[in-house]
C-alpha cells in the first residue's frame, strides 16, 4: 500500500536518480503521506518534536567532533578541557555549544512532551508513541548526567557523587548498582570509563533506537495529530500514491510532506543560529579540577536535576530520590492507558464532590493536613502549586455552567490536564528555586542580593 | 478562512516546491554547508600543539663512545657512529615501512627485524625491501659537551663528521 | 510608500514566503557559524606575536630573530612532571639574548636563569596556569584555577621546593629558613622538609625548672608583659597578656620552680665586699678581656647593640637576675642548666666577684618601678598553671608539671599549598596566599581573638623572608622524590674520649665548626690537626691571641690547666686530619732562602697577597684574611702548600681565590712564610 506501482525495486537501481528516487521514497516514510493545511502552522506543534531532533544531531556532531580531544582518564580529561579551551580552534566555541544544545535539548524535550499532552495526541493509537517517547526522555535525562561527568571539575565530580548516592538509596539493589554504575565504591577513573562509554555509545544508541521508532509510528499513526470538532484524532483514510505527492496542491486540504519538511527545518535552523549565538556570546563554564576532598558549597546538580536536589533537600533520598520519581515516571507511561482521566472534567469532579455533603469536608481536611505537613517542613515552593489548582478547581466548582470564558475553560479541563498541570507546575517551581534561590548550605538566598 | 486558503494557494503556485526544485535547493544548501563545515572541520581537525617530543634531542657525552663503533639508543631511534673522522648519526627508523632496525655487531650490519632489509654502517642498502638508505643526520656538541642530534635534520651521506 | 508599507516591503523580501525564510535563516546560520573558526585569528597571543614581528623589525639583527621565530601556540611539554607550559607562545623572546636591553612586556627575555627552560617549564617556578593562553587565566586567580602568579619578591621559595642547602642567588629564602629556626617557630609549628626531617629549632629558650632561683615573680610578669621592653633582641614573642593574666603566669612559674644542682652548693665567702665603683670599672674590663660579648650583646649608650647574639642579650640583666644565682652560674653554668651552650670558665672568686657587680649595675630602673603584683594565691597559680598549659609555653620551655603539648600548631609542612577555601581572609586584604602567610605573621591576633598565636617583633623585610621560607613548603616540595632534593646533609658529630669531653664542658662547638656540625663564628677546626703545628697550638690554648685584627669577637681565655691542654690539643693533632697531608706531600728541603727571597718577590708584586692579608704589622693594611704575621709558627708547610694550590678544597666556600700557581710558585710562597715568626708569646690582643 505504501509503494507506487513504478517504484523501482531496490536490486534493480540503474542510475543515481533512481538512487535518489529510491531514497526519497524511504525517507518519505518518515513523514506521514499527507499533511493538512492546518497541519502546517508554527502554532500547531512549535515543531517542538523536530527542534528535539535537531538539537540532538548537533549533539551527535559536536560530540563527535569533542571526542577527537577528549581522553577519558584522570586528569587527562580535564587537561583536555583546558585544551580545548586554549589551543583548538574553535574548540571553546564547540564546547559551548555542546552544552548549550544539552540544555536546549532537556528542556525541549519536556516540552514537546507537554505539548503532545496538552493536544492530547497521546490517545489511540498513539499510545505507543508516548511511551517511546518518554522513554526519549528518560534517555535525554540519562545522556545529560553521564555526559555531565566527562569534564572532570568540581561540580562534575560531586554532581555525580550526589545523583549515585541517591541511587544506593535504593532498597536491596541499590549499593550494588552503585558499584556496577561507578565500577567501584567511588568516582573514580573506573567511573569516568563507564561513563564515558555511555555518554558516547550506548544511550546515543539506544535515544537513535527510540527515535527511529518513534518516527516509524508517527507514519503509521497517520502523522502529525490533529484533532476533530470532538477532540477526537483524523485518521488518514488511505495513502495517496506517490505521483499525487509530487504533483503539489492536488487539493486544498492535502499538501505534500515537504512543505512541512521544509518549515521544520527552518525551525531547526532557527534554533541553530540561536544556539549557536549562545555559544559564541557565554562561554561554558569550568570549574576547578575535581578535588575529592573538598566539596564545594554550594554543590549544585545542573538545573534540570535541581527540582529534584530541592526535593532532597526536604525529603529523605529514599522518597525525594527513588520514589517521588518512579511515582512521576510510572505515572507519565500510563497516562494513555486510563482513558477514566481524560473523561473526567473538572464539573465532574466538583458534581462529584457536592454529591455527599462529607465528600467536601473530607477533601479540605486532606489539603489542610497536606499543607501543615508540608509547612512544617517549611517546603513552601512544593506547597504553592497544589494550592494554586485547588484554588482554581474551587472556582470552577463554585459557579453553576456558564458561559463566562475563563470559568468554564476550567470547568471543561479534564482531571489528566490537572494533574500533569500539577506536576509540571511543581517542576518549574521547584527547579526555580533550587536554580537561583539557594545558596551556601542550601540556605535561601534572593539572587538579586547576591 | 477563505482568502487565506487562496492566498496560500496561490503563493504555493508561484512558490510551489516540486521535486526538482526541492532537490536543487536542498542540495545547494547542503553543499554549501558541507563546505563550510569541511572548512570549520579542518581548522579543528588540525591539532595546533602536538604532545610529541621535540626533534633535537641530546644523546649523551662522546667520551662515551669508541672509535669504530656504532650504538643504538633506542630512546630516539638513532644510531650514533664514532669513526676516525669523527661522528655521525644515523636515523633507525627503517626506510621500508617505519620499523626500529638493529645493530648486529657481530656481522657489522644494521638489519630490520620487520621484513629483513639490511643496512651496512653507513645507512647504505644491502638487501631487502627497502626503497632508501637510512638517512644521516644533524650532529653537533652542544654547549652542555653533550653531543647533540636533530632528527628533524637530515643530511647527504658522508657529508659531515663532527669531532668531539 | 509609507515608511511602513517599506519595512513591510523588505521584511516580505526576506521571510515572505517559506522558501525565501529558508534561504534567510541559512545565510543567517552560515554567517553565526562563520564567527567561531574567524575568532580564532584575533585571539590575543596571535596579537602578541604580530606585535613582536613588527617589534623585532626595527632591531639590527632582525633578520635573525625572524629567522628564530615561529609563529604559531608554543609549548613546552614535559610528561613525567605533568607539566604543560604554554607561556613562551606570548613570551616570545625569553631565550633572546639579543633583547636584553628591552624592558616591554611580553618581550622581555628571561634574566639568567640556573635551569633550563626545557627541563623544567616556566609554572615550577612562576606558578599560574601555564596551560593557559590567555593574559587573564594565564597570570591571575579565576573560577578555573585558583593559584595566580608568584608576586616577584617571593620567587625565591620556588627554588626552595628542592633545594634544601643555602645557595648564592637564594639570599632572601636563606635569610627565612634561619629565622624561621632562630624565631624557634619550629617549637609549635612542625615543618617538614623536602629530605623529610623536620625544620629544627636553633634557639634555645631556657629551662624555667628552676626560674625562681635565677629572678623574681615582678620581673618574670614585666617580661611575659612585654619581652622587648626587657631586651630589644629577644626573639620572644609578646603574647599580649592582660596584667591578671601574666600576674597569674608569674605566680605559677615560681611556685612551680624547683631546686637545681647549683642551688645545693656551698658557696664559699664572697669576695666582692669591696666598696666603691672601682669594682664596676674593673669588672667592664673583665668582660672585655674575657670577650664575652662574643656571644651576649649589650645596648650602648648610644642605643646600638653590641655583641653576639648566640646568648641572651645583658642590658638590663641587673633588674632580671639574682645575684647568688649570678655567682653560682658564673662558676659552673650546667649545674642550673645542664643543656646551656655557655662554657665553665674556671673564673676564681674575685672574676666572679667583679663580673657579678658589672653585669648587676646594668640596670634599669624603670623597668620594675611600676610592678606591684598581689600576693600570689592558689587561684592565682591555677590560673596561671591553665595558661601556661593552653598557650603552650611548654612548646618551647621545660616546665615542670605541664606536658609538652601534642599537634598544638597547624602543620605547616604544606602551607605553599594551601587552597583559598581553608583561608580566613581579613576584610579588604589582598586574597592570595603570599598576603595571607604575611598578614598571619605580621598581626595573628587580628584573624581571630581567640587564636593562640603571639606577635613576633619582626621587621616587614623579615616578615616578606620568612614568606618566601614558608611559601617553599608546598604539596611538591614535601613528596619530591629522594634523589631530586637538593641539601647537603650533616650528620650530627660529638667528639669522644676524655678530650671529648673537656669539649663538651667547654662547648667549642657553639662556636667551631667541627665535620659539618658546630656554629660559624670561629674557624673549622675539622682539619685544625693538619693545619697547625703543635707548638703553636699549646700555645694558643693557653692565651688566645688574634689572627684577624678587625674582628671584635675572640676566643676567651678558659684558664685550662697544662694537663687539659696538651691533652685537647693532642686530641686535636691526631684526630683532626685531612687525608694527603703526610710528610710525603711536599720535600721540606726545599723550603731554603732562596725559595723565600722568590717567595716575598711573588708574596709582595707579582700577587699583591698584602691587600688582604698582613706579613708585616708595621707595613701591611689587608684585613680581608686573617693576619699572617705569625704563621710560620701556626702553619705546617705542607698545609700552606695544599691551601696555596687550592684553597676550596680545604675550605669550601672560602673567600681566598685560587690563583692556579705552578707547584714552584706554591713552594716558594710556602717558604717565605715559613719564615713569618713572631718570637712574642701572647701576640696581639
Amino acid at each position: 500500500m505504501e509503494r507506487s506501482v513504478d517504484m523501482p525495486h531496490a536490486t534493480h537501481i540503474r542510475n543515481p536518480l533512481q538512487a535518489i528516487a529510491w531514497w526519497q521514497h524511504d525517507f518519505r516514510r518518515m513523514f506521514s503521506a499527507r499533511v493538512r493545511d492546518a497541519q502546517l502552522g508554527f502554532r500547531n506543534t512549535w515543531y517542538l518534536g523536530a527542534l528535539t531532533l535537531g538539537t540532538f544531531t548537533i549533539q551527535v556532531s559536536t560530540g563527535l567532533l569533542l571526542m577527537l580531544y577528549y581522553h577519558p582518564s584522570i586528569p587527562q580529561g580535564y587537561a583536555d578541557m583546558k585544551d580545548l579551551e586554549f589551543v583548538v580552534s574553535s574548540g571553546v566555541m564547540l564546547r559551548s555549544l555542546h552544552r548549550w544544545s544539552a540544555h536546549a535539548m532537556v528542556f525541549l524535550v519536556f516540552m514537546h512532551m507537554a505539548k503532545v499532552f496538552y493536544r492530547r495526541a497521546y490517545q489511540p493509537p498513539r499510545e505507543l508513541n508516548w511511551v517511546v517517547g518518554v522513554s526519549l526522555l528518560l534517555a535525554t535525562l540519562l545522556l545529560s548526567y553521564t555526559g555531565y561527568l566527562l569534564p572532570w571539575d568540581q561540580l562534575s565530580y560531586w554532581g555525580t557523587t550526589v545523583g549515585a548516592s541517591i541511587i544506593s538509596s535504593m532498597p536491596f539493589v541499590g549499593a550494588r548498582l552503585r558499584f556496577y554504575l561507578l565500577g567501584g565504591h567511588t568516582v573514580n577513573a573506573n567511573a569516568l570509563l563507564r561513563f564515558y562509554v555511555l555518554h558516547t555509545m550506548i544511550f546515543p544508541l539506544v535515544v537513535i533506537m527510540l527515535i527511529a521508532v518513534h518516527l516509524w509510528r508517527l507514519h503509521k499513526d497517520g502523522g502529525m495529530y490533529e484533532p476533530d470538532e470532538q477532540g477526537k484524532p483524523i485518521l488518514p483514510d488511505h495513502i495517496p500514491a506517490e505521483d499525487d505527492l509530487f504533483r503539489g496542491v492536488e487539493n486544498e486540504k492535502t499538501l505534500s510532506y515537504r512543505e512541512l519538511l521544509f518549515r521544520e527545518i527552518i525551525g531547526i535552523e532557527a534554533l541553530a543560529v540561536v544556539l549557536f549565538s549562545m555559544a559564541l556570546i557565554w562561554k561554558a563554564p569550568l570549574d576547578e579540577l575535581a578535588n575529592p576532598l573538598h566539596t564545594p558549597n554550594p554543590a549544585k546538580a545542573p538545573w534540570y536535576f535541581t527540582g529534584l536536589q530541592e526535593l532532597l533537600h526536604y525529603f529523605p533520598p529514599f522518597i525525594a530520590g527513588i520514589i517521588l520519581p518512579v511515582l512521576i515516571v510510572s505515572g507519565l507511561f500510563i497516562i494513555p492507558f486510563v482513558p477514566f482521566f481524560d473523561d473526567v472534567s473538572t464539573a465532574d469532579l466538583c458534581r462529584w464532590a457536592r454529591d455527599k455533603s462529607g465528600r467536601t469536608i473530607t477533601i479540605a481536611i486532606v489539603m489542610l493536613v497536606l499543607s501543615a505537613l508540608l509547612i512544617r517542613i517549611h517546603a513552601w515552593d512544593a506547597l504553592l502549586p497544589l494550592w494554586i489548582v485547588v484554588t482554581l478547581l474551587c472556582l470552577a466548582g463554585r459557579t453553576a455552567d456558564q458561559q463566562k470564558g475563563f470559568r468554564n475553560w476550567v470547568r471543561s479541563r479534564s482531571l489528566s490536564f490537572w494533574i500533569m498541570t500539577l506536576f509540571l507546575m511543581e517542576a518549574v517551581i521547584l527547579t526555580s528555586v533550587g536554580t537561583f534561590f539557594r545558596g551556601p548550605s542550601w540556605t535561601w538566598v534572593w539572587p538579586w542580593r547576591g | 478562512m477563505a482568502e487565506e486558503r487562496e492566498k496560500r494557494a496561490a503563493d504555493y503556485d508561484r512558490a510551489s516546491l516540486d521535486r526538482r526544485q526541492f532537490v536543487k535547493v536542498g542540495t545547494t544548501s547542503l553543499g554549501v554547508a558541507g563546505l563550510g563545515a569541511c572548512v570549520f572541520g579542518f581548522r579543528y581537525l588540525s591539532p595546533n600543539v602536538l604532545y610529541e617530543p621535540p626533534p633535537i634531542v641530546s644523546v649523551g657525552r662522546p667520551e662515551r663512545f669508541a672509535v669504530g663503533s656504532v650504538t643504538l639508543d633506542p630512546r630516539f631511534g638513532i644510531f650514533v657512529a664514532r669513526v676516525q673522522e669523527g661522528f655521525y648519526a644515523l636515523s633507525a627508523v627503517c626506510t621500508h615501512l617505519g620499523c626500529l632496525s638493529n645493530w648486529k655487531a657481530d656481522t657489522g650490519e644494521i638489519v630490520c627485524p620487520c621484513h629483513g632489509s639490511t643496512f651496512r654502517r653507513d645507512g647504505t642498502v644491502t638487501s631487502g625491501p627497502a626503497p632508501e638508505p637510512l638517512p644521516w643526520l644533524k650532529v653537533w656538541i652542544g654547549d652542555d659537551g653533550n653531543l647533540m642530534v636533530d632528527r628533524s635534520a637530515t643530511l647527504p651521506a658522508h657529508s659531515e663528521y663532527v669531532q668531539a | 510608500m509609507s515608511l511602513r508599507n517599506q519595512f513591510g516591503g523588505v521584511w516580505r523580501f526576506f521571510v515572505g514566503t517559506a522558501p525565501r525564510r529558508f534561504a534567510s535563516v541559512s545565510v543567517l546560520l552560515a554567517i553565526v557559524s562563520a564567527i567561531a573558526p574567524t575568532k580564532d585569528f584575533f585571539s590575543q597571543w596571535r596579537h602578541y606575536q604580530e606585535e613582536y614581528s613588527h617589534f623585532i623589525r626595527t632591531r639590527p639583527d632582525a633578520g635573525r630573530l625572524q629567522r628564530r621565530f615561529e609563529s604559531g601556540i608554543h609549548q613546552i611539554w614535559i610528561p613525567e612532571q605533568r607539566v604543560v607550559d604554554r607561556c613562551t607562545t606570548c613570551h616570545v623572546a625569553l631565550q633572546e639574548a639579543s633583547l636584553s636591553d628591552v624592558r616591554k612586556e611580553p618581550f622581555r627575555p628571561h634574566p639568567a636563569m640556573p635551569h633550563s627552560l626545557t627541563e623544567f617549564g616556566c609554572v615550577v617556578c612562576h606558578h599560574g596556569q601555564g596551560a593557559a593562553t590567555t593574559v587573564q587565566e594565564a597570570h591571575y586567580s579565576t573560577k578555573a584555577w585558583e593559584q595566580p602568579i608568584l608576586p616577584a619578591r617571593y620567587l625565591e621559595s620556588s627554588c626552595g621546593q628542592c633545594h634544601m642547602d643555602a645557595l648564592e642567588g637564594t639570599p632572601q629564602l636563606n635569610l627565612g629558613r634561619r629565622l624561621l629556626a632562630r624565631y624557634g617557630c619550629a617549637h609549635c609549628h612542625a615543618i617538614t622538609q623536602p629530605d623529610g626531617t623536620l625544620v629544627a629549632p636553633v634557639d634555645e629558650p631556657p629551662s624555667l625548672e628552676h626560674v625562681a632561683e635565677k629572678t623574681t615573680r615582678e620581673w618574670i610578669f614585666a617580661w611575659t608583659k612585654n619581652p622587648q621592653a626587657y631586651a630589644a633582641s629577644a626573639t620572644m614573642p609578646n603574647y599580649r597578656f592582660s596584667d591578671q593574666e601574666a600576674s597569674d603566669i608569674a605566680s605559677f612559674l615560681v611556685a612551680q620552680s624547683t631546686s637545681s644542682d647549683n642551688s645545693a652548693k656551698e658557696l664559699p665567702k664572697s669576695v666582692a665586699s669591696l666598696p666603691g665603683s672601682d669594682t664596676v670599672q674593673e669588672g667592664t674590663s673583665l668582660y672585655g678581656t674575657l670577650f664575652c660579648a662574643s656571644c651576649h650583646a649589650i645596648q650602648n649608650a648610644a642605643g646600638n647593640l653590641v655583641g653576639g647574639e648566640m646568648a641572651p642579650e645583658l642590658t638590663r640583666a641587673g633588674n632580671k637576675v639574682n645575684p647568688d644565682w649570678l655567682r653560682r652560674w658564673l662558676r659552673a653554668p650546667q649545674g642550673y642548666d645542664p643543656k646551656t651552650r655557655m662554657p665553665r670558665y674556671r673564673l676564681d672568686e674575685k672574676q666572679i666577684a667583679l663580673l657579678s657587680s658589672f653585669l648587676l649595675s646594668k640596670k634599669d630602673d624603670d623597668l620594675l618601678a611600676n610592678v606591684h603584683l598581689p600576693a600570689s594565691d592558689a587561684q592565682s597559680i591555677a590560673r596561671g598553671k591553665k595558661l601556661v598549659s593552653d598557650y603552650g609555653c611548654v612548646a618551647c620551655h621545660r616546665i615542670n608539671g605541664v606536658n609538652p603539648p601534642e599537634s598544638f600548631a597547624p602543620d605547616l609542612s604544606r602551607i605553599g599549598s594551601k587552597p583559598l577555601f581553608q583561608v580566613g581572609f581579613l576584610r579588604g586584604m589582598p586574597e592570595t596566599l603570599p598576603d595571607y602567610i604575611a598578614g598571619k605573621i605580621h598581626d595573628p591576633r587580628a584573624f581571630g581573638p581567640a587564636l593562640k598565636m603571639p606577635n613576633f617583633s619582626l621587621t616587614d623585610g623579615q616578615i616578606e623572608a620568612l614568606t618566601t621560607a614558608l611559601l617553599a613548603q608546598t604539596d611538591r616540595a614535601v613528596t619530591m622524590p629522594p634523589e631530586l632534593v637538593r641539601s647537603s646533609p650533616h650528620p650530627k658529630y660529638h667528639p669522644g674520649g676524655g678530650a671529648g669531653r673537656l669539649m663538651e664542658d667547654l662547648r667549642c662547638q657553639s662556636c667551631h665548626a667541627i665535620n659539618g656540625n658546630g656554629g660559624d663564628m670561629a674557624p673549622d677546626l675539622t682539619f685544625e690537626g693538619s693545619a697547625v703545628n703543635r707548638a703553636w697550638l699549646l700555645d694558643f690554648m693557653k692565651n688566645p691571641n688574634t689572627l684577624r685584627p678587625a674582628l671584635i669577637r675572640r676566643m676567651p681565655k678558659f684558664n685550662l690547666s697544662d694537663a687539659e691542654i696538651k691533652g685537647l690539643s693532642d686530641y686535636m693533632l691526631s684526630a683532626y686530619q685531612a687525608s694527603g697531608f703526610d710528610s710525603q706531600a711536599l720535600d721540606l728541603s726545599t723550603l731554603n732562602s732562596d725559595a723565600a727571597t722568590r717567595g716575598k718577590q711573588l708574596f709582595y708584586s707579582k700577587y699583591a697577597c698584602q691587600s688582604c692579608h698582613i706579613a708585616d704589622y708595621k707595613k701591611d693594611k689587608g684585613y680581608v684574611g686573617p693576619a699572617l704575621a705569625g704563621v710560620g709558627d701556626r702553619l705546617t708547610p705542607v698545609w700552606m702548600y695544599r691551601w696555596l694550590k687550592n684553597p676550596n678544597a680545604l675550605l669550601p666556600g672560602t673567600p681566598m681565590p685560587n690563583f692556579s700557581l705552578s707547584d714552584n710558585e706554591a713552594r716558594d710562597l710556602t717558604a717565605f712564610l715559613a719564615t713569618l715568626k713572631e718570637h712574642k708569646k701572647g701576640g696581639l690582643k
